[in-house]
């Protein structure tokens, strides 16, 4: 499998061939994979199927030429589907569209974050065909029917996994419900990032992942949000020092990894600026504390608190005294660890704050939970 | 700064502002007054016995979001049924002249919108308060039936008594200082606009400020709702950032109602601006201790207590029944004190 796009390299798809051989196969067999190819290519944004057409070997369609006229969608839809031969080449297609889907949108979905200690071997050499084997042996050994598609792209393995299960009705009918969850894994990193996992199958696949993995532990990081990049950052600062940007940091933090623009400072001999040490002063605590780098983006920083009351005096303390107050703060923003780093600059936050405020990015959570011993 | 001279308005509005307001000059300054002291439990005259509509209609008022608009005294608004006909009648026509607007005129009434004015029972908890009014705007839908479109409460409860005096001597002005609305904005400007042409008052949104949230939120964040026990006091901050957007502060209800009792002196029915700010400066001091960032330097923009939610925009929701009569009390004393202030 070819790295990025949807590789079907088996199939000669230049010519368009009649969709003749659809119409013989069982109705019940086509209907619901049409509706569901129907549904994931309808997803798609108009430029975004042109990269599917122009990415995909299966979709490589003679007749319709997107960039030569403009083109409704849903009549592009129709041209796309009516290529593929029959319900096999459906059931293939359907899940590398989703993976292509997830990819492009990735940041609309919430990501977690495990985190797989004492992996055995470096894994340098683990491959997706090798990555889909191991997961779909060890998963189809429970009691769901699972299947297990994988794809390398920008050194990451994305994988879509679909569990099916009979569920029962009232009127005694059975249905097969079928739920999709994805997983990423960058073999340079202990982390594995997944989303859309049922409570019901976490375990499972956790389990899974430590045999294919070869690890001992996996845990469960108090870590989640939808900038994947942010995610693994996070993570990959809790467990190392500060790094500088060529000491073998992954391909998914390189990318992203940004310089601050350092601000200017117009000295002009009429304008004589009083508070230029002080200013200076926070400048430098300020990149001494937060680094040259722009933050990894985190949209919410979560914090439990339990602790006595310090807001009033001793004196004025009276049902108070033995109590913990308890409470709950939201910090939201497209980007909060770099807001926090803005309030110091502002003067809005000490200099000195604490570890849990001014260093979580070495913290790898977006979770905390400040307690006080009684 | 330009000063709006009160003898250039209309006489007919200049007669009923309170005195002290038709004495001072007009000014646009980003410092609001407050007042000292606030009650916390409201007039105690006689009250009118509540009956099982009345009952209904209150349950209708919670868990709703509701924008609140101020208006001034309304001119000739009367409650006889045969009036509140007509004013159904002429609010219909008014909106179905807006809706063939440009087409020409339709022969035939259209019967797809129906409106109704009717007196809200349950809001008036005193003798001296005028009659809650509900106008509501129906339009048929696709699917057959019904939907409500809009539906909008003027009301006072409890107001004050110095602009309930005013008006004793005309009794040509109905004092119903807000107006509560909930549907689509179409045509709540729509309402908003028969309102003021037809009964010649403004009508305009209420804003609180940052201070009127505080005072919100330290004279109900220690009352305790069974109604909703997990329900928490919740003061949301914005931040005047790009990459920090807000910072949401909660605090349990439990925790809420110990801070308040150790500031407020419980033997008081009333509440002065003194405990508003020690309440919220005791919140803030111990998020400053926890966190390091100053709270005071950032815009309060929202406020959850047990019994009710307000944000700056002017947006109220009540959660409890038991607490509507003194929410709304408060509601029309900020409402009331807005209009003396424009």
């Amino acid at each position: 499998m070819s790295e990025g796009g949807l590789a079907i390299p088996t199939q000669n798809s230049a010519t368009v061939r009649p969709n003749n051989d659809v119409q013989s196969v069982n109705r019940n067999e086509v209907d619901p994979i049409l509706t569901r190819l129907k549904r994931i290519l309808r997803k798609f944004r108009k430029d975004e199927l042109a990269t599917v057409v122009a990415t995909s070997a299966v979709f490589k369609i003679a007749e319709v030429d997107i960039n030569r006229q403009p083109i409704d969608k849903e009549a592009l839809i129709k041209g796309l589907i009516s290529v593929l031969e029959d319900v096999s080449e459906m059931q293939r297609i359907v899940p590398l569209l989703e993976l292509l889907y997830i990819r492009l949108h990735s940041n609309m979905r919430t990501w977690h974050v495990l985190q797989v200690r004492n992996m055995e071997e470096q894994q340098e050499n683990v491959t997706p065909e090798y990555f889909q084997k191991l997961l779909s042996d060890y998963l189809n050994r429970s009691k769901y029917e699972v299947n297990v598609t994988c794809q390398l792209y920008e050194e990451g393995l994305w994988t879509r996994i679909s569990f099916t299960e009979p569920v029962r009705k009232r009127s005694q009918m059975v249905v097969f419900k079928e739920s999709t969850s994805f997983l990423l894994y960058y073999p340079w990193t202990p982390y594995v990032l997944y989303c859309d996992l049922k409570v019901a199958h976490q375990e499972l696949v956790q389990r899974a992942i430590l045999q294919t993995l070869r690890g001992t532990k996996v845990k469960k990081l108090p870590l989640t949000g939808h900038k994947i990049s942010a995610l693994i950052q996070l993570a990959w600062q809790k467990d190392n020092c500060r790094f500088e940007e060529n000491e073998g940091l992954p391909y998914v933090i390189k990318k992203e990894l940004k310089k601050r623009k350092p601000k200017e400072f117009v000295e002009n001999s009429n304008i004589v600026n009083e508070h230029e040490h002080e200013y200076r002063k926070q400048e430098d605590y300020v990149e001494k504390q937060f680094g040259i780098y722009e933050q990894p983006s985190l949209e919410n920083i979560l914090y439990s608190i339990k602790t006595s009351f310090y807001g009033l005096d001793a004196s004025e303390k009276n049902e108070l005294d033995d109590h913990q107050v308890v409470c709950t703060v939201n910090f939201k923003g497209q980007s909060v660890l770099e807001g926090i780093r803005e309030l110091v600059c502002q003067g809005i936050a000490d200099r000195d704050l604490p570890d849990y405020v001014g260093n979580l990015s070495h913290l790898g959570v977006n979770k905390v939970t400040i307690k006080e011993d009684k | 700064m330009k000063q709006r001279n009160f003898d250039s308005t209309p006489q007919v509005r200049s007669e009923f502002l309170p005195v002290s307001s038709r004495a001072r000059s007009y000014r646009h300054t980003p410092y609001s007054k407050t007042p000292r002291v606030r009650n916390l439990t409201g007039r105690a005259e006689e009250t009118i016995e509540s009956t099982e509509q009345a009952a209904s209609n209150l349950k209708g008022l919670v868990n709703k979001t509701w924008r609140i608009y101020k208006v001034s005294p309304l001119f000739q608004f009367d409650y006889s049924p045969s009036s509140l006909r007509l004013y159904s009648r002429l609010l219909k026509a008014q909106l179905e002249a807006k809706e063939t607007q440009g087409y020409g005129v339709m022969v035939g009434s259209s019967n797809s919108i129906k409106t109704c004015f009717s007196v809200y029972e349950g809001l008036t908890s005193l003798k001296g308060d005028s009659e809650a009014v509900e106008i509501k705007i129906q339009v048929a839908s696709k699917t057959g039936g019904e939907k409500e479109v809009f539906c909008g409460i003027l009301c006072c409860v409890e107001g004050s008594e110095d602009a309930l005096d005013l008006l004793a001597d005309s009794k040509s002005f109905t004092q119903l200082p807000v107006l509560l609305t909930k549907g689509q904005v179409s045509f709540t400007y729509k309402v908003l606009d028969f309102i003021q042409t037809k009964f010649d008052c403004v009508a305009t949104p209420l804003v609180f400020t940052p201070l009127e949230l505080g005072w919100m939120i330290s004279m109900w964040a220690g009352i305790l709702n069974e109604e909703r026990p997990n329900r928490s006091v919740q003061l949301v901050y914005s931040v005047p950032l790009k990459q920090l957007q807000s910072i949401t502060y909660n605090i349990k209800q439990e925790s809420a109602h110990k801070i308040w009792n150790c500031i407020h002196d419980q033997s008081s029915d009333e509440m002065n601006v003194e405990e508003v700010t020690a309440f919220l400066g005791s919140l803030e001091r111990h998020f400053h201790t926890i966190f390091g960032i100053d709270l005071a330097h950032l815009c309060l923009k929202e406020i959850a207590t047990p019994p009710a939610a307000a944000h700056t925009s002017g947006k109220l929701k009540i959660f409890s029944t038991a607490m509507i009569h003194k929410i709304l009390r408060h509601i029309t004393c900020l409402s009331q004190e807005a209009l003396q202030r424009s």
